[in-house]
């Protein structure tokens, strides 16, 4: 067993691995949108875009967003509702309402410019210690660390740091070692090549350290550690909750949607009405006449159900059978409770497994 | 254009110590993909000999110097471990690479 917080921080060669790393970096990047130019507020906006998300699948998503909001003053001034429709399928949706205050906040206290110290920019909603130090040392050539799950990876196959990065404690272990070891000429292109290298060679499960740039400074490379490391201990088990879920027209074709409360999953998002599934009831039709009609004061019908949907979040797992039903008696609108067109719906913003089931709706009337 | 290399790696096992020695080769054989080796074939002379050839084909010349030099130390976690079962230890591990078939 390796000693726990040993590393060889001291007996590496500091000038020589950023020469090889900035060299690589500078040659091998990847051309990616918000690599473009050093603006701050792009820089941001990529930076919580990409977080728990892949590089592929943010790419059109930030186009978009930048064409829609191409300032802070745009994004600031925007409807949330907008901006949430901007995000729409892109998970994490606190990010984009703390992103919003952010910017909002940027917009009167600092009037439009991303604040450059860390005391400053870490005090802005969404903005940890990672993303600071991503936007001081791309946007502005700060020397500050800029340590994610990648770079922690990378880090404890070169320096052989065997501390547990499932530990929030052990981000401080990898962030004095990033002040150690990044370029104070380019200390942009240091962070980002970190990162660019734990997302292209030096991978989870199968690192390619043949073609590592870095790899006469890794020891793990040296000492074959590499896919021990780095130490990583499982999170807790995920939680399945099983839901019904229906998508419910009146006479008219309206389909009956639900804004989600502002607080907690997927908050202010729009929802088909939805139920969690109590074994007491005899069947879930029933289950969701009695829960609707508290809820909303509607009666409703429950015809056959459209499909099964599973929706993995990082805490639990939605198992929502779905159904779809017809409206008796009129619902009374309000600002959480609204019936829609087929077109009107498009407007509104809905998390990943309700835009399946209003798909699967539309299969079924096929 | 890429050309293959063939390594080969040549070394004498201590006949007291050859069945541990096939239990550590066990985790080099699947240790040697992750660096892109591939068609790895472990021979005998013959079946009384305790000389070994290992042979396998790599994608470049420059994964065979990478790849010679781990092999051959000590302080690696799964190709060091064979140093105590081979005569003379690693140091007396010889390679080889092919680069060009002659028929």
């Amino acid at each position: 067993m390796k000693e726990i917080s040993k590393n060889n921080i001291d007996s590496i060669d500091i000038k020589g691995f950023q020469d090889d790393l900035l060299c690589w970096f500078q040659a091998e990047q990847r051309d990616l949108p918000w690599r473009k130019d050093q603006d701050p507020y792009k820089v941001w906006v990529s930076e919580i875009m990409l977080q728990q998300t892949r590089v592929d699948t943010v790419i059109p998503y930030f186009h978009r967003f930048i064409e829609q909001f191409p300032t802070i003053k745009d994004l600031s001034e925007a409807k949330e509702e907008k901006v949430l429709k901007a995000w729409e399928g892109l998970g994490y949706y606190s990010r984009a309402r703390n992103l919003q205050a952010a910017v909002r906040e940027v917009h009167e206290k600092y009037g439009g410019k991303v604040p450059d110290t860390p005391k400053e920019i870490s005090s802005l909603k969404g903005v940890g210690p990672y993303t600071a130090g991503a936007i001081l040392s791309i946007a502005y050539g700060i020397p500050e660390p800029a340590v994610d799950g990648n770079v922690m990876r990378v880090l404890s196959r070169i320096l052989s740091i065997w501390d547990d990065i499932a530990k929030p404690s052990t981000r401080k272990v990898f962030e004095a070692a990033v002040r150690k070891l990044i370029s104070h000429e380019n200390p942009s292109h240091f962070n980002q090549a970190l990162m660019e290298l734990g997302a292209l060679i030096c991978t989870p499960t199968s690192p390619s350290c043949l073609l590592c740039p870095v790899r006469e400074h890794c020891t793990a490379f040296h000492e074959g550690t590499q896919l021990e490391l780095p130490i990583k201990t499982k999170t807790k088990k995920q939680r399945n909750v099983q839901l019904a879920a229906a998508v419910l027209a009146d006479n008219q074709g309206r389909i009956l949607i639900h804004k989600r409360p502002e607080k907690g999953l997927l908050a202010n998002l729009w929802e088909f009405p939805m139920v969690e599934i109590n074994l007491a009831y005899v069947s879930e039709k029933e289950q969701m006449k009695d829960a609707f009609h508290t809820e909303y004061g509607a009666k409703i019908e429950i015809d056959e159900m459209t499909g099964q949907i599973e929706h993995v979040f990082s805490h639990l797992t939605w198992n929502i059978n779905v159904y779809k039903g017809k409206i008796i008696s009129v619902v009374k609108e309000e600002a959480d409770l609204k019936l829609v067109t087929l077109e009107e719906i498009k407007e509104f913003p809905f998390p990943v497994s309700h835009q399946k089931m209003f798909k699967q709706f539309l299969d079924s009337k096929v | 254009m890429k050309q293959n290399v063939q390594m080969i790696v040549q070394y004498e096992v201590k006949n007291t110590l050859f069945s541990q020695y096939q239990e550590v080769m066990s985790n080099v054989i699947n240790r040697l993909p992750y660096y892109d080796a591939a068609e790895i074939n472990i021979s005998h002379y013959n079946a009384d000999s305790y000389k070994i050839i290992e042979s396998f084909i790599l994608p470049t010349e420059s994964h065979y110097f990478a790849l010679k030099k781990l092999r051959k130390s000590k302080k690696h976690n799964v190709f060091g471990r064979l140093d105590p079962f081979i005569s003379g230890g690693l140091a007396k591990m010889d390679c080889w690479a092919l680069k060009k078939q002659l028929y």
